[in-house]
């Protein structure tokens, strides 16, 4: 659109003035003037028209890349999507239980390669330095493979060759994040203690629930009823199984 | 621990727990200070 001040206001005037006094000074210069003004707003129509092509051009080219984007994300959805069918990769939004055994050592439950300081533990890989994907399920960092160990029969656990009698907790863990599943059990990026039977020299001390775990721990005795037993080994899994139903029980009401 | 032949990967997302939050009982308005002008 081009630029028009309003001059038809100051050009009646003076033709008002030329027929009061019937002369006016001479305005030649505004005539010039005014064939200037029309040369630039001939310019200022064509950039105009420029500005509307270029809009129009932006707009396409806009579609187009917003176009090609979506191509690219389709592609990789279906690349990722087909991977992980092909993985058989899985998703819980439930722990998963599996069991492991522990040493009772200074207060502490001690893992087969180290201590635990709480009845939490997150995974790290000793042998490779980048810590992320761990558990590692590439192979990277050999074996045996980095992760928490669980297994997921507790009867599996009754292999404790090599452990001390004294001392020894049987327990289920809930497993969260990254879990690399085995036939025989589990790698695990976050394990949590939440249920434990614990060796004592009258018998067996079962803790169904953590926090009662720490007297136990802190040397004070058992709290709760001990349970003499011949062979502690398969009152102790069988009591961790039963543990398990409740839970898996527990979790499935209070999902639904 | 021998846990046999790796299989495969799962990947474990808990939901937030349901639970809703211990309501608090909040603080008692102070008493107004008589000011000393």
């Amino acid at each position: 659109m081009s630029y028009r001040p309003r001059m038809d206001d100051l050009r009646a005037e003076l033709d008002l003035l030329e027929r009061r006094y019937g002369s006016v000074a001479d305005v030649a210069d505004v005539t010039r003037l005014q064939i200037a003004r029309q040369r630039h707003n001939h310019e200022l129509d064509r950039v105009n028209a420029e500005l509307d092509e270029l809009l129009v051009r932006r707009r396409v080219t806009v579609d187009s890349i917003e176009r090609l984007i979506a191509l690219e994300r389709e592609i990789l959805r279906r690349a990722i999507d087909g991977e992980r069918r092909r993985r058989r990769e899985g998703w819980s939004p439930t722990p998963i239980l599996g069991f492991r055994a522990w040493t009772i050592e200074r207060g502490r439950l001690h893992g087969a390669v180290e201590p635990w300081l709480g009845l939490t533990m997150e995974a790290t890989c000793r042998t490779v330095t980048a810590q992320d994907e761990v558990p590692h399920s590439d192979g990277r960092c050999g074996a045996p493979a980095c992760g928490i160990y669980a297994l997921k029969r507790a009867i599996d656990i009754q292999d404790v060759t090599g452990w001390p009698t004294e001392h020894l907790a049987l327990g289920m863990v809930a497993l969260t994040g990254k879990v690399v599943e085995h036939a025989l059990g589990y790698r695990a990026q976050r394990a949590q203690v939440v249920a434990l039977a614990v060796q004592h020299p009258d018998g067996v001390v079962f803790v169904p629930h953590p926090v009662d775990l720490w007297p136990i721990l802190d040397g004070a005795g058992p709290t709760r009823d001990v349970f003499g037993a011949i062979d502690p080994y398969p009152a102790m899994c069988q009591w961790l199984e039963v543990q398990k139903e409740t839970h898996e029980w527990t979790s499935v009401n209070r999902t639904a | 621990m021998d846990i046999g032949e790796q299989d495969r990967v799962i990947i474990v997302e808990p939901l937030a727990d349901p639970t809703p939050a211990p309501v608090t009982t909040p603080a008692p308005a102070k008493e107004p200070v008589p000011s000393d002008r």
